[in-house]
């Protein structure tokens, strides 16, 4: 088997407000889907954005790695290096910038300073977008879009930046039966092109469409709070 | 991106905006008018008293002297006699006296009757016409010219008197010979004769039996001479001398309230302004903090960020300091060609009073913007996007 692309290793985690959760150890190996489960506040999200370095992890509280690289003990610059490319992060609350059209908010991170642009980037969104239903869409305003679209919009800009994992909290919260295909397929399609997920889901049916489209899933259940 | 999403974002609160801008140009526009309007005026000021170190006029008061014989703003104490001022004139301490002699108008411009070498001091000369030759030939100020219509061999009479309304001179008519070039100084708005005209034109008037002049100008040879011979002339004899710039002093420092409750106005400008520009960035980044959040979470760095957020200060500033331009150019213009035609404005002073102001105003937003990069730098980026 291939070498982890995430090991997480965080048994206890501290919150800044003294609060403290109990979180399982787990790694995600290319080709993979982990599909975390649990009741809110079971530590599902909180997972996430460690994963993704949202959150900051101290040392002494645990270990994060992608690829063998340590992201504990990471300032917060240094965490904000690993996104897009290296990790993307799929937000439970879907939002794109008003100001910008659907291909831009897709290229987003490209579009700013933030990371170096490259011509397979635009081909990739686009490919993505397309993928996702949103083909005659590229240019249209957000305020245009129903949330559904605005939902794929936000999974195609994580595609499109080619990532070795992603993390995405809860992606079909508001996408209808065939939406929710549509993602199932793109997610299935990354992982078996090698790419890592972790995904945190209430969804049973996208599960079972992620699972009909292929993709190796394995489950890990939390504890509840 | 960050220009594109700026503008976008100040489209969205397009009314803030303008309110900030506008309170900034108002505050740019009225610190550059204030400064520049009062190095103008003292230039302006002390270029009428160029060249004359002291006035001498009747005993009296010396400020009154002064506003009469250099600004032609007041009326003389009285007048002094011609032999007294050709004593003064060989005096060693004096390099130069020009005697001068005022008592009449003509629309409202005085009529000034002196030497030739009057012209001399304002290093006036004539754009049309010439000089005197002969009494009742009279040259008209640039300004006067204009106003009154008047030109080369039009005859005019004098009236009694310094303000309009005053018994004619009808008898005595004047003639134009001459109209001069405009010099921004205070013989633009005069009429100047010679002293002759003046006295042919009072004949029976007068209960003085030899001739008088109302004021002499002195040019001093030393500025020992301007310690000392002020309290000579004074002590001695029965003239007055005085400086007119210690006279113009006096008087300005007695409007120094008036600068403190205009410095007032403009401080409490500068405050509205940095809390306008304040209140505009705190609100745009209370409806924005979420597309920050996003921005975050997309790996934009927080310098990013910070940059679309300064952007924004930046936007009003910029528009506030083109506006501010604008509203000062508008109003030197007015200044210049209709309120105080004449007026010599330094558009290098007024430009440099400028960029320091929009450089301050700049600076000024920097600071700001810093409460709302403060809070942008500590946003809750997980939590922001974990709401649904």
């Amino acid at each position: 088997m291939a070498a982890p692309r995430l090991q997480l290793n965080v048994p206890n985690f501290r919150f800044a407000n003294g609060r403290t959760i109990t979180l399982p150890a787990l790694e995600v190996h290319p080709g993979e889907i982990v599909v975390l489960r649990g009741r809110s506040g079971s530590g599902k999200s909180t997972l996430l954005h460690l994963a993704c370095g949202v959150l900051a992890l101290p040392p002494e509280l645990g270990d994060a790695a992608i690829e063998a690289q340590s992201i504990a003990g990471l300032d917060q610059t240094a965490r904000d290096r690993l996104r897009p490319r290296t990790v993307a992060w799929i937000p439970q609350r879907v939002h794109l910038l008003s100001a910008l059209d659907v291909m831009d908010n897709t290229l987003l991170s490209f579009r700013f300073a933030g990371a170096k642009k490259n011509e397979g980037d635009e081909r990739r969104a686009a490919s993505q977008l397309d993928s996702l239903g949103l083909g005659a869409l590229h240019h249209a305003m957000p305020e245009t879009l129903s949330v559904g679209q605005a939902s794929r919009v936000s999974v195609a800009r994580a595609l499109a930046a080619d990532p070795k994992l992603i993390c995405a909290d809860e992606p079909s919260a508001s996408l209808d039966r065939e939406s929710s295909a549509l993602v199932a397929k793109a997610f299935a399609r990354y992982a078996s092109a090698g790419g890592a997920m972790l995904l945190a889901t209430h969804d049973d049916e996208f599960v079972q469409q992620l699972t009909a489209n292929d993709a190796s899933i394995r489950t890990i259940s939390l504890e509840s709070p | 991106m960050i220009i594109r999403l700026t503008r976008k974002y100040i489209e969205s609160s397009l009314w803030t905006f303008l309110l900030a801008v506008s309170l900034c140009a108002m505050a740019i526009a009225s610190i550059v008018a204030i400064v520049w309007l009062q190095e103008t005026l003292e230039a302006h000021a002390s270029r009428q008293a160029k060249g004359i170190d002291l006035v001498v006029g009747a005993k009296g008061s010396g400020l009154q002297n002064t506003l009469a014989a250099i600004y032609h703003a007041d009326v003389p104490n009285g007048n002094i006699p011609l032999s007294a001022v050709n004593q003064l004139a060989a005096h060693p301490m004096i390099a130069r006296t020009e005697p001068i002699s005022l008592g009449d108008s003509v629309g409202g411009a005085r009529i000034v009757g002196a030497r030739n070498t009057y012209f001399d001091l304002y290093e006036a000369t004539p754009a049309e016409g010439s000089l005197p030759q002969a009494p009742l030939d009279a040259v008209l100020g640039a300004n006067v010219a204009k106003r009154l219509q008047l030109k080369i061999g039009d005859r005019f009479v004098g009236a009694h008197g310094l303000a309009e309304g005053g018994e004619a001179h009808d008898s005595h008519p004047y003639t134009v010979v001459g109209v001069l070039r405009p010099t921004g100084r205070v013989i633009d708005e005069l009429v100047v004769t010679p002293l002759e005209s003046v006295w042919i034109a009072h004949e029976g008037h007068t209960a003085s039996t030899e001739p008088e002049v109302t004021f002499a100008l002195l040019t001093l040879r030393s500025p020992i001479a301007m310690a000392t011979l002020p309290r000579q002339i004074n002590g001695q004899t029965n003239l007055h001398a005085t400086s007119p710039a210690n006279e113009s002093a006096r008087l300005l420092s007695n409007f120094g309230w008036v600068a403190v409750i205009v410095k007032a106005f403009v401080f409490a400008l500068i405050l509205g302004a940095t809390l306008a520009t304040f209140a505009a960035l705190s609100q745009a980044l209370e409806r924005r903090q979420i597309d920050v959040a996003l921005l975050r979470a997309m790996g934009v760095s927080r310098a990013n960020v910070g940059k679309l957020l300064i952007a924004e200060a930046l936007a009003i500033v910029v528009c506030a300091a083109a506006m501010a331009l604008l509203l000062v150019g508008l109003a030197a213009y007015w200044l210049a060609h209709a309120a105080l035609p004449g007026l010599a404005l330094n558009i290098g002073f007024g430009l440099t009073v400028f960029a320091v102001a929009a450089v301050s105003a700049v600076l000024l937003a920097l600071v700001a913007s810093l409460p709302t990069l403060i809070r942008a730098y500590r946003l809750d980026v997980a939590a922001q996007l974990s709401r649904t």
